[in-house]
């Protein structure tokens, strides 16, 4: 047997062994509320159709998070934007009828996109509209009547002008605490900002901040050539 | 097989596996979150190729799980543009003042070889499994991790640098 042939054996041998290790191993993972509630829907519906089963972990997620989203809200029962003038790495300057926004620029942020984000297209969402150059895009999607429009772009230190007339300023925290901000219109729709991955990012949608808030934490890298 | 055998074998299968499959996910990809996401991609996958995974001998079971594991973890990485071990050895030059004391390709045993793979990163061993034990062409280590033929090439290359240099340390010449 040569060194490459004794190297692919071991390589298996070792492998089954951290195998069996894993199956032996008496640890048990704690497995998060989202995944229960799949597992628990998934098993519990193979009784009826197999292929149903694809009851996505991501909106057993969208779940936990609104219901996480909807608990933040009542626990800081926040209802005037003179309360707020820090979030994360917002701060916000009060005006009449707007109210300016800065943003904390880090080293990390990106100088211009490099993968473009966008709604999961298997959730069924279509563009309406789409723009995107270096620094920002700007995408309408709609789904039955819910209507979008995505926004990314680099942060820049410039002010944001943002409506808060008649919308309080609400933190959220998405992906860490405090990594952005929703106003909620009063009218059904709601804008939600939120920093990740060195990129602004605004959701702006014509039904409710829970499932809003969700839709911007399942928002994803997403392969746009068609559109370029 | 019936429906409800078929739902029994199913239960079985998750009952049995589940916590090994997150185990061989979080190994490679560091993240409980993302390691129950490839757990339950996984099980979906399962549940859609039954009549498949029942011809697979029982005691043979985990270990084809633990492979559909890996390689969806390895997509995930690159969804992540994440791989740990990509820059780090890439750029330093480790000298060791120790002299390491040949050994002939004779003596040179699978366990001396295991001991040099263990001390590896889960992602380093995967690929090295892919081309050296499954024998796979770049192509399809592409499609598996989602990523670029040349690309794959390029993790080829630094994954079996990696491996070289260890076995060197250990007085085993390896020339890939």
């Amino acid at each position: 047997m040569n060194i490459d042939e004794m190297i692919a054996e071991a390589l298996e041998e070792e492998f089954e062994e951290r195998v069996q290790q894993c199956c032996s191993d008496a640890s048990k993972h704690k497995f998060s509320l989202a995944y229960r509630l799949w597992e628990y829907r998934a098993l519990k519906n193979l009784g009826k159709n197999r292929r149903d089963s694809h009851w996505t972990l991501r909106r057993a997620r969208h779940i936990v998070t609104a219901a996480i989203i909807a608990a933040s809200s009542l626990f800081l029962g926040i209802t005037a934007y003179a309360a707020i003038a820090i979030i994360g790495r917002f701060s916000f300057e009060e005006k009449k009828e707007y109210s300016k926004m800065f943003i904390e620029s880090l080293s990390s942020d990106k100088t211009e996109i490099e993968e473009y984000y966008g709604l999961p297209e298997e959730d069924g969402w279509e563009v309406t509209y789409f723009y995107a150059d270096e620094q920002q895009t700007l995408i309408n999607y709609e789904l039955g009547d819910k209507k979008v429009t995505f926004s990314q772009e680099v942060i820049r230190e410039h002010t944001h002008h943002i409506n808060t007339e008649k919308a309080a300023i609400e933190p959220i925290s998405l992906y860490k605490e405090n990594d952005g901000f929703v106003l909620d219109f009063g009218t059904g729709g709601c804008s939600l900002y939120w920093i990740y991955d060195g990129y602004l990012f605004e959701l702006f949608s014509n039904f409710n901040k829970k499932d809003t808030a969700s839709l911007a934490y399942f928002t994803k890298i997403v392969d746009f050539q068609n559109f370029f | 097989m019936s429906d409800s055998s078929d739902n029994r074998l199913i239960k079985e299968l998750y009952e049995t596996h589940k916590e090994m499959m997150f185990k061989i996910a979080l190994g490679i990809l560091h993240n409980a979150s993302d390691a129950e996401d490839v757990v339950q991609d996984a099980f979906l996958w399962i549940i859609n190729n039954l009549e498949k995974i029942s011809q697979i001998p029982r005691n043979k079971r985990a270990v084809y799980f633990a492979n559909i594991i890996e390689h969806l973890s390895l997509n995930i990485l690159k969804k992540r543009r994440v791989h740990p071990t990509e820059d780090i050895d890439e750029h330093k030059e480790l000298r060791s003042d120790i002299s390491v004391e040949k050994i002939s390709e004779d003596e040179i045993t699978i366990e001396d070889i295991k001991q040099v793979i263990r001390t590896m990163s889960e992602i380093d061993r995967l690929i090295l499994r892919l081309y050296l034990f499954e024998k796979r062409s770049y192509k399809e280590i592409a499609d598996i991790a989602g990523i670029f033929e040349g690309n794959a090439r390029i993790k080829v290359y630094r994954a079996r640098k990696r491996l070289a240099k260890l076995l060197r340390e250990r007085g085993i010449d390896y020339e890939y």
